[in-house]
């Protein structure tokens, strides 16, 4: 039999294998894929581009461009007048001037930050009806990826927000998809009315102060779970983090394996996993794991293939061990993005 | 293409040649290897579709693996353990008495007459052996990997991977001896 089996690949080949299964449509499949990912990753809203947009019109604009740290009128001599400015123009202000005027300002909330709605005042200095009847728009461009999005979808300008005679209190609330510099635009009537830029600050996680230091740090509990093979127990939040229970005695190392849920996670992921113990009391700090053996299902476990069973998105073992007893809270974050605490008791 | 030219398309960042390469030398491996998993030939394209999509995703990291051939491999192998395991086919069909059962009747060795050709019969015994024999069969056999290449690609010890081919081969030579009768 060892002789046929040598000859393995020739049998398969030629009978259940036969042909070619790798083709070039499948190919040029795989590549369509890949191209569509990207394209729908870069969403480039062109459509949003204002063309009508005369040269000239450009130009006198750029003229007039300046910016707060522009303290000495000097600066605002016309220059060339080419484009280059309005798009180079990535000094964070937060007033649009024009023949050194300011035509508006905006005030975003300080805590300003990516993904979060922030709320925005717009104080315009023009008479009401600059605006009255016409459709205003804000479009932001984020300045490191050139991203370009509405914010600020045209709506029609009727009446002045009450009290107030035209935009001065003009208020909105919206959210832009990623930390750095951008810059928003603000269109009347499809016309570019003006721009500011402001900085936003990377996504808040979940800062660590919000985990549970002045709660009660109760011991997180444990959760079992059945497997073909018995119970298996652990501890942590099903659905967000947990690990298999394991024994925490003073600086003695111990295994177990962290199962994290996430749709953003996938089985192996570009960021380490990095959980951060801090000691209720010490408040001392330590980092215990920082990781990136991403479990990829391993045959190993087939018979008790937790994943499965628990439906994580990732896992992870590790070996790690804690310094004092007491209680310690674990914070867990894959890249930037928490994952929740989980308090755990070390004995002595 | 060899390794060094691989590694001087990671080196150039050309990521699209690349593809391009590991499809060429990958492409017709992979799905043969995933079908003797999948045992479907629809289902393998799936796989290795998904295999090179995740390559083209994480050419960044690509120059951190030390053997790409392995770490492909053992992609396409994870990937398919996972078509098997989260499948309803799994569920139902693979339940073990059942399976013995089916593959008895629809694979039936002993139904094969000696005219059909002995090299099919050996590629459906193998293809109808259980996964855990059967993979380390077709590793070893198929795809002409030692012992210790297959523990490494697999993460498994090398005696569990001695021991499983034994075992194949034994519940392969009951299958193609039942099937010559």
């Amino acid at each position: 039999m060892e002789d046929k089996l040598q000859n393995l690949r020739k049998a398969m080949d030629s009978t259940t294998h036969n042909g070619k299964h790798f083709t070039e449509v499948q190919k040029a499949k795989i590549k369509q894929k890949i191209r569509s990912v990207k394209t729908s990753e870069s969403h480039e809203p062109k459509k949003h581009m204002v063309f009508g947009f005369t040269a000239a019109a450009l130009s006198i604009l750029v003229l007039l461009v300046s910016t707060e740290f522009m303290i000495t009128p000097s600066i605002k001599e016309p220059n060339d007048g080419s484009t280059q400015a309005l798009i180079d123009d990535w000094e964070i202000r937060n007033e649009y001037e024009e023949n050194g005027e300011v035509l508006f300002s905006v005030y975003p909330d300080p805590g300003l930050s990516a993904e979060k709605p922030y709320g925005y005042l717009f104080n315009f200095t023009a008479p009401f009806d600059t605006f009255e009847g016409k459709e205003l728009a804000i479009y932001a461009v984020h300045k490191e990826t050139g991203e370009r999005i509405t914010v600020l979808a045209p709506n029609k300008v009727v009446n002045p927000p009450s009290g107030y005679s035209s935009l001065e209190r003009f208020t909105t609330n919206f959210a832009v998809p990623a930390g750095g510099i951008w810059k928003y635009e603000v269109f009347v009537d499809d016309q570019l009315y003006g721009n500011v830029i402001v900085s936003v600050r990377e996504k808040q996680y979940e800062e660590r102060e919000e985990a549970p230091i002045n709660k009660d740090w109760e011991i997180t509990p444990t959760f079992t779970v059945k497997t073909e093979n018995g119970e298996r127990v652990f501890q942590g939040i099903e659905g967000e983090i947990a690990f298999m229970e394991m024994e925490f005695k003073v600086g003695q190392e111990g295994k177990t394996r962290w199962f994290i849920w996430g749709e953003d996670l996938q089985e192996v992921n570009r960021e380490n996993l990095v959980v951060i113990a801090t000691h209720k009391d010490s408040q001392e700090e330590k980092v215990v794991i920082d990781s990136n053996h991403w479990e990829v299902s391993n045959p190993e476990y087939e018979d008790e293939s937790f994943k499965s069973i628990l439906g994580a998105q990732a896992s992870q073992h590790a070996v790690f061990s804690l310094p004092s007893s007491g209680l310690w809270r674990l914070d867990a974050y894959v890249g930037k993005k928490h994952y929740r605490s989980i308090i755990v008791e070390v004995e002595k | 293409m060899d390794e060094l030219d691989r590694n001087d398309l990671v080196l150039l960042g050309d990521k699209d040649l690349w593809l391009e390469g590991i499809m060429d030398q990958y492409g017709e491996r992979l799905t043969k290897l995933a079908y003797n998993y999948v045992k479907d030939w629809g289902i393998a394209e799936d796989v290795v579709q998904d295999v090179f999509i995740t390559c083209y995703k994480q050419f960044d990291e690509i120059d951190k693996v030390i053997s790409f051939k392995a770490w492909i491999f053992r992609m396409t192998i994870n990937k398919c353990k996972d078509v098997l395991k989260s499948s309803f086919i799994k569920k139902i069909v693979f339940n073990k008495g059942i399976f013995d059962r089916l593959s008895s009747s629809v694979l039936s060795p002993e139904g094969l007459t000696i005219k059909r050709n002995e090299e099919e019969v050996l590629s459906k015994c193998i293809l109808s052996l259980p996964i855990k024999y059967r993979e380390i069969i077709i590793l070893y056999y198929y795809e002409d990997l030692s012992v210790l290449e297959i523990s490494v690609m697999l993460k498994m010890n090398g005696n569990t991977i001695k021991t499983r081919l034994n075992r194949g081969r034994d519940r392969l030579k009951i299958k193609l001896e039942r099937g010559r009768i």
